[in-house]
C-alpha cells in the first residue's frame, strides 16, 4: 500500500506541477506576444490604467490620446530610430491590483509608466520610482501627488490650487460674487482639497464662505445636501463644488428639482460628455474650469481637426489631448537624451520648455516642483452646449500644496 | 432650523422612505414563503434600470421604458425562482442565501461584458427636474411622484393580500408555510406568485430609483439590496407591515444622521445602521413588530 | 494538560497525518515549481503561485470555522482586513506613516517592524476583535448569525473607507514592505493546514460538527454548542488575520476594496466548490478558482485565452466563478470533494483502479460525530 500511494502522491504531484506550468506559461505567451522583434529598437510605455472602474472616464481617453499619438509617431519613423508601444493593463480602480499589474509592467521591461487617475497612482508610480522608471501623473490634477511620489514623478497638466485660485479670483472679481456654499467630499484629494484651495483664496480676497456639506462619491442621492443649500442663510452668490462623474448629474437634476437657482461652479472632472444625462435645463448655466478649449485659432483646434480626420469623429474630450500631449512631452525629451531612458530621461523631463503640445503652444516643466506652469480654461454650459468664455489670467496668489 | 427646512427634510423622509418600503416588502414576501433572502433582488432594480437606459438610447418614449423596464424585473423574477431557486427548494437557509449571492454576481457582470462596466446616464422627463411651491416649501415633483408612486403600491398590495384568494394563500403561507400547504395551497403557485409580486416591487422602485439617480451601473443594485436588507430586518424579517414601517425608521434614521451629526462622523452611518441590524438580531430575532399579529 | 493529553492520542495523531501528509505535499511542490521557476522572486508566475499559497490561509482560515460549525460566515474577510491594516501600523516607514496615518499615536508611529512581529502582532489584533464581536455573534441562533456576519462585512467596510487617521479611508495604504517569500507563504499555508486538520479530530472539532448535524440533539448530548462555535471562530479568525498580514507584506499596496463582497464571494466559491466540509476541499477549490481566475484574466484584459485571440470581455472570470458555486450547489451541493479529504480519495481511486471497486466508509469523525 505504501508503495502504491507514493506512486500516486508523485503523481498528483506531478499534475499540479504541470497544471501550473501551463497557466504560467499560458500568461507568459499573453504578455511577451506584441514585442514583435528586436527587444532593444522599442521603448516600452506601461500604463496601468482603470478601463472599467469609476475613474475610466478619465483613463479611457488618456489612453485613446496616447495610443494615437504613438500610432503617429512611429507611422513617422519613431524618435532616435527607436518604436514606441504602449502597454495597458486593466486596474478596474483597485489599488491592490492596480500595484500588481504596475510590477507585472516593470517585469515586461517598460521604461515610462503613464500615472492612473485614481489616487492609487502614489502606490504605482512610486513602485515604478523603485526601478528608476519616470511616470506622470495622467489625468490627475492634485498638486500633492508629485511630492508624495517623489523625483521621479511629473505633473503635465493644470493643477487644482491653479484652478481653485483662478476661479475664485474670477467669481469675485468679474461676477461679484461674495458668498459662497462649498460641497466636498473627504474620499480623495481632488474633492476634498479643491473646494480648500477655493476657499482660501476667496476669503483672503474678501469673499464669505456661508456653509460646507461633505458628500459621498457615488452616494447616489444628494437631497438632504441639496435641502441644506436651499436653506442657508444668508442665501449664498454661488454654489463652489469639484464634484465629477457619476455624481454630478444627479446633485444637478436635484438641484433643479428642489427650485435651488444658485449657480453651479465647477472643475475639470465635468469637462466630459458624461455629465450630459444632466439635461439641458439642469446644466444650464454652470461654470467650470478646465484644461483648454479648442477655440479657432489655438493649436488644440488643430489637434480636434487633425484627429476628426484620421479618426473620422472629433475626440469627445480634452482629456484625448492630454492623453496625447503625455507622449508629445515624452517624445520631446527622449529626443533630448537620444533615446536613452532612466536617469537621462528624468532630467531631461524635469528641464523641459518651451515645447509646442495639442493644448498649449508653450510647455513648460517647473523643475523643482516637477508640475507645469499652465494656464485655465473657464467654460460655460449654454442649455448642454460647452461654450468657451475666456482663458483665465495666472491668478495673483496661488495656494500652496495641501 | 427653520419650520420649512424641517418640512422640506420630512417629505425627503417620505419619499426615500417609500422607495425603502418598496423594497423591503419585495424582499420580505420571498422571505415570507420560502425562507429566502434573495440577495439578488438587488439585481431586479439593475434589470429595470438597463431596460429603461437601453430602450431611451434608442429612442423609445420614457413611459413606454418604464412599463418594459418593470415588466421585466419581474420576469426575471419569475425566472430566477425557476431556474435558480426551484432546484434547491429543500436547502438550507444558507445554501440558499449563498445561491443568491452567486446569482446576483452572474448578472451582475452579465451587464459589465454585454452593456458596459462604466457608469452611464439616463435622461428622464423634464417635469422630475421641476419644483412645486407650496407656502414656504418647495417640493420637487420628483419627491411626489414618489410618494403618490409608493402609497398606491402599497395600498393595491394591501387590497390585493386582503381581498384575493390568491393573497390570503400567500400571507397564510408566509405565517406557516407548511401548515399552509395541508389546507391545500399549492406551494409551487404560491411561491411563483411570491416572486412576481417582488419583481414587481423591484421595478417600481427601480423606476424610481433610476429616475432619482439618472444612471445605471452594473453594481448598482447593491445600496437597494442592503437598504431593503437592513430595513426587513428592523422590521422583522418577512413582516410585511414590519418591511414597511422598517423602510420608513431607515429612511428617517438616514435622513436625521444628515443633518444632526457633524459631516465628520456622517460617513458612519451605514456602519451604525448595521449595528443595530445586528443589535436586533441579537435581542429582538424577529423584529422590532415581532408581537404583533402579521397584517398587511 | 489531561485533556490535552488525551487529545494528542495516537489514533488522533494518525488521523491527522493521513490527513495532512497529501496536503503538505501538494503544497510543498506548489513551493518548489515556483522557487525553481523564478529563483529571484520575480515575474507573473511567482507572484500568482505565492498568492495562492496565502489563499489557502485564508480559505483553510474560513473553512476551520465554517466547516466544522456549517455557519457561513461572510465576515472573514474583515479580519484578513484587520491583519493588513494591523501590518500597515507597524511596518510602514515613518516618513510615509507621518503623511498617510496621521492618527496613530507616538509609539505606533516609530515602528517599523519586520515580518515575525508584524505577524505576531496582527494575528493578536484579529483575535481580540474576534473574541469580543464573537461574544454577540456565537450566541445567536443559525441564521441570525449568518446574517450577523454579513453586517460585520459592511460594518468592517465603513470604518476602514472612513477613519481617515487610521486607514487613510478609500485612498487605501502604500509603501508596505515586501517579506513574504514563497517558502515563508508555504510554511504558513502547512501550518494552517495542519492546525485545521487537528482541529477537525479534535474534541472541540468533533462536538462542533455534532452540532452543525443537528444543535438541538448536541446540545441536549451536553455539547456546548455556543462555546464551540466561539472557540472556532475566535482561532479561524486569528488565522484569517494572520494571513491578512501575510497578504499585505507581499502586496505592497491596498485599500478598503480588497476585504469586501469580491473577495468574499470569491474565498466562499473556492469552499463550496471544493467542499465544506473538508480541509482537503478548500484546498482544492482554492487551486481551480485560482487557475480559473488566472486564465480568464487573459480574456478580460487583454482578449488572449492561451494565446489565441477572443474578445475582452470585462467580468467574465467572476461571471464564470458564480456559474460553477450555483451549478455545484445544485448539483453537487457538498461540493467536489464532499465528506472525504484527498487521503480518502487517494484510497478511493487506488480501490477502483487496482482492487475493483471497494466500499470505503467515511473517516471516524467525518460526517457528524465520533
Amino acid at each position: 500500500m505504501k508503495k502504491r500511494s507514493m506512486a500516486l502522491l508523485i503523481a498528483l504531484l506531478a499534475v499540479a506541477a504541470m497544471a501550473f506550468f501551463a497557466v504560467s506559461c499560458g500568461g507568459d505567451d499573453g504578455g511577451d506576444d506584441g514585442d514583435g522583434g528586436d527587444e532593444a529598437k522599442v521603448f516600452k510605455i506601461g500604463y496601468s490604467a482603470d478601463l472599467s472602474g469609476g475613474y475610466s472616464s478619465y483613463d479611457v481617453p488618456i489612453r485613446d490620446g496616447a495610443q494615437y499619438a504613438i500610432d503617429k509617431i512611429n507611422e513617422a519613423g519613431g524618435i532616435a530610430g527607436m518604436k514606441l508601444e504602449m502597454i495597458v493593463k486593466d486596474n478596474k480602480n483597485d489599488k491592490a491590483l492596480a500595484v500588481q499589474t504596475t510590477q507585472e509592467l516593470i517585469d515586461e521591461g517598460i521604461q515610462y509608466l503613464i500615472g492612473t487617475t485614481s489616487d492609487h497612482v502614489v502606490a504605482c508610480n512610486r513602485l515604478a520610482q523603485d526601478n528608476e522608471i519616470p511616470s506622470d501623473t495622467g489625468d490627475g490634477t492634485a498638486p500633492n501627488l508629485v511630492d508624495d511620489v517623489g523625483e521621479w514623478c511629473f505633473q503635465y497638466i493644470m493643477q487644482d490650487n491653479l484652478q481653485g485660485a483662478a476661479m475664485a479670483e474670477y467669481c469675485y472679481g468679474e461676477l461679484g460674487y461674495r458668498t459662497a456654499y462649498l460641497l466636498k467630499s473627504p474620499d480623495v484629494p481632488y474633492s476634498n482639497n479643491l473646494p480648500l484651495y477655493f476657499k482660501d483664496v476667496f476669503e483672503k480676497l474678501g469673499g464669505e464662505v456661508v456653509g460646507i456639506s461633505d458628500y459621498k462619491l457615488e452616494a447616489g442621492d444628494f437631497s438632504a445636501q441639496v435641502t441644506k443649500i436651499a436653506n442657508a442663510s444668508p442665501k449664498p452668490d454661488m454654489i463652489y463644488t469639484p464634484m465629477f462623474m457619476p455624481d454630478t448629474p444627479v446633485f444637478l437634476k436635484q438641484l433643479k428639482a428642489a427650485g435651488v437657482d444658485i449657480p453651479v461652479v465647477t472643475s475639470d472632472g465635468n469637462d466630459t460628455p458624461d455629465i450630459l444625462s444632466a439635461g439641458p435645463k439642469a446644466l444650464d448655466g454652470m461654470i467650470l474650469t478646465t484644461f483648454a478649449f479648442p477655440e479657432p485659432g489655438t493649436s488644440l483646434y488643430d489637434f480636434y481637426q487633425q484627429y476628426e480626420q484620421d479618426k473620422g469623429s472629433p475626440p469627445e474630450t480634452v482629456i484625448v489631448a492630454n492623453g496625447y500631449d503625455i507622449i508629445l512631452i515624452l517624445q520631446a525629451a527622449l529626443e533630448q537624451t537620444g533615446g536613452k531612458g532612466g536617469q537621462a530621461l528624468r532630467d531631461a523631463l524635469a528641464e523641459l520648455s518651451g515645447v509646442k503640445i495639442a493644448t498649449t503652444d508653450n510647455y513648460v516643466m517647473d523643475a523643482d516642483s516637477r508640475r507645469a506652469e499652465r494656464e485655465v480654461a473657464l467654460l460655460k454650459m449654454d442649455g448642454d452646449l460647452f461654450t468657451f468664455v475666456q482663458q483665465l489670467p495666472f491668478p495673483q496668489y496661488v495656494p500652496a500644496p495641501l | 432650523m427653520s419650520a420649512s427646512e424641517i418640512g422640506q427634510q420630512l417629505i425627503n423622509v417620505l419619499s426615500l422612505g417609500s422607495t425603502y418600503a418598496l423594497l423591503a416588502l419585495g424582499l420580505a414576501l420571498v422571505f415570507g414563503v420560502m425562507g429566502l433572502v434573495n440577495f439578488a433582488y438587488g439585481e431586479l432594480v439593475t434589470i429595470t434600470g438597463y431596460t429603461m437606459y437601453l430602450m431611451t438610447i434608442n429612442g423609445v418614449p420614457w413611459g413606454l421604458a418604464v412599463v418594459c423596464g418593470i415588466t421585466f424585473a419581474t420576469i426575471a423574477s419569475l425566472l430566477m425562482e425557476r431556474l435558480a431557486f426551484r432546484p434547491l427548494r429543500n436547502a438550507s437557509f444558507l445554501t440558499l442565501l449563498f445561491a443568491s449571492f452567486a446569482l446576483s454576481v452572474i448578472l451582475q457582470n452579465v451587464f459589465r461584458a454585454t452593456v458596459s462596466p462604466r457608469t452611464k446616464g439616463i435622461r428622464g422627463p423634464g417635469l422630475l427636474i421641476e419644483s412645486l411651491q407650496i407656502g414656504p416649501l418647495t417640493i420637487s415633483w420628483m419627491s411626489i411622484v414618489t410618494i403618490v408612486v409608493g402609497a398606491a403600491a402599497l395600498i393595491l398590495l394591501t387590497l390585493f393580500m386582503r381581498g384575493s384568494l390568491a393573497g390570503i394563500s400567500m400571507r397564510a403561507a408566509a405565517e406557516n408555510f407548511s401548515v399552509a400547504r395541508l389546507m391545500g395551497i399549492k406551494a409551487n403557485r404560491v411561491i411563483a406568485l411570491a416572486f412576481v409580486i417582488s419583481g414587481l416591487l423591484a421595478g417600481v422602485a427601480g423606476v424610481l430609483w433610476v429616475s432619482r439617480s439618472g444612471s445605471v451601473s452594473p453594481a448598482m443594485g447593491f445600496v437597494p439590496i442592503l437598504k431593503a436588507f437592513i430595513a426587513t430586518v428592523i422590521g422583522g424579517l418577512g413582516s410585511l407591515p414590519g418591511a414597511v414601517l422598517g423602510g420608513f425608521v431607515l429612511a428617517a434614521a438616514e435622513i436625521f444622521f444628515i443633518v444632526v451629526l457633524p459631516t465628520s462622523v456622517q460617513p458612519f452611518s451605514d456602519p451604525f445602521a448595521l449595528l443595530l441590524v445586528i443589535a436586533i438580531l441579537y435581542f429582538k430575532p424577529n423584529g422590532l413588530l415581532a408581537p404583533v399579529a402579521e397584517r398587511v | 494538560m489531561a485533556v490535552f493529553a488525551r487529545l494528542i492520542s495516537s489514533r488522533f495523531m494518525r488521523s491527522v497525518l493521513r490527513t495532512a501528509v497529501p496536503l503538505v505535499v501538494v503544497l510543498v511542490a506548489v513551493m518548489v515549481v515556483g522557487a525553481v521557476m523564478a529563483p529571484d522572486g520575480r515575474g507573473a508566475t511567482y507572484r500568482l503561485l505565492v498568492n495562492f499559497l496565502i489563499t489557502v490561509v485564508i480559505v483553510v482560515a474560513l473553512q476551520m470555522f465554517t466547516g466544522n460549525s456549517g455557519i457561513v460566515s461572510w465576515g472573514h474577510a474583515a479580519f484578513v482586513g484587520i491583519g493588513a491594516y494591523s501590518t500597515a501600523w507597524f511596518s510602514v516607514p515613518m516618513v510615509i506613516k507621518e503623511d498617510i496615518f496621521p492618527g496613530l499615536p507616538a509609539w505606533m508611529m516609530g515602528a517599523e517592524w519586520g515580518l515575525v512581529p508584524c505577524l505576531l502582532v496582527s494575528t493578536a489584533i484579529g483575535a481580540l476583535a474576534a473574541a469580543v464581536v464573537g461574544l454577540a455573534i456565537c450566541r445567536m441562533k443559525e441564521t441570525a448569525m449568518a446574517m450577523s456576519t454579513l453586517g460585520l462585512l459592511v460594518i468592517a467596510h465603513g470604518i476602514y473607507s472612513n477613519w481617515e487617521g487610521w486607514t487613510r479611508g478609500t485612498e487605501g495604504v502604500y509603501a508596505l514592505p515586501t517579506n513574504t517569500t514563497i517558502y515563508i507563504a508555504c510554511g504558513f499555508a502547512c501550518l494552517a493546514v495542519l492546525l485545521a486538520v487537528m482541529f477537525k479530530y479534535s474534541r472541540v472539532g468533533l462536538r462542533l460538527q455534532a452540532s452543525r448535524e443537528d444543535p438541538l440533539s448536541a446540545e441536549s448530548t451536553g455539547v456546548s454548542v455556543v462555546r464551540a462555535r466561539y472557540f472556532a471562530w475566535v482561532a479561524s479568525a486569528a488565522m484569517s488575520a494572520l494571513a491578512g498580514s501575510l497578504w499585505a507584506q507581499f502586496n505592497l499596496a491596498f485599500g478598503p476594496a480588497q476585504f469586501y463582497y469580491a473577495q468574499v464571494f470569491a474565498i466562499l466559491s473556492m469552499l463550496v466548490i471544493g467542499g465544506l466540509a473538508t480541509v482537503s476541499g478548500a484546498l482544492v477549490g482554492a487551486g481551480i478558482t485560482t487557475v480559473i481566475f488566472e486564465v480568464l484574466r487573459g480574456v478580460e484584459n487583454e482578449g488572449n485565452l492561451f494565446g489565441i485571440e477572443v474578445p475582452q470581455i470585462s467580468g467574465l472570470a467572476q461571471m464564470i466563478l458564480a456559474l460553477i458555486t450555483l451549478l455545484i450547489l445544485i448539483f453537487r451541493p457538498n461540493g467536489l470533494l464532499a465528506w472525504w479529504e484527498l487521503d480518502g480519495w487517494i484510497v478511493k481511486a487506488r480501490d477502483r483502479f487496482w482492487k475493483g471497486g471497494r466500499k470505503l466508509a467515511p473517516d471516524a469523525g467525518e460526517k457528524g460525530g465520533e
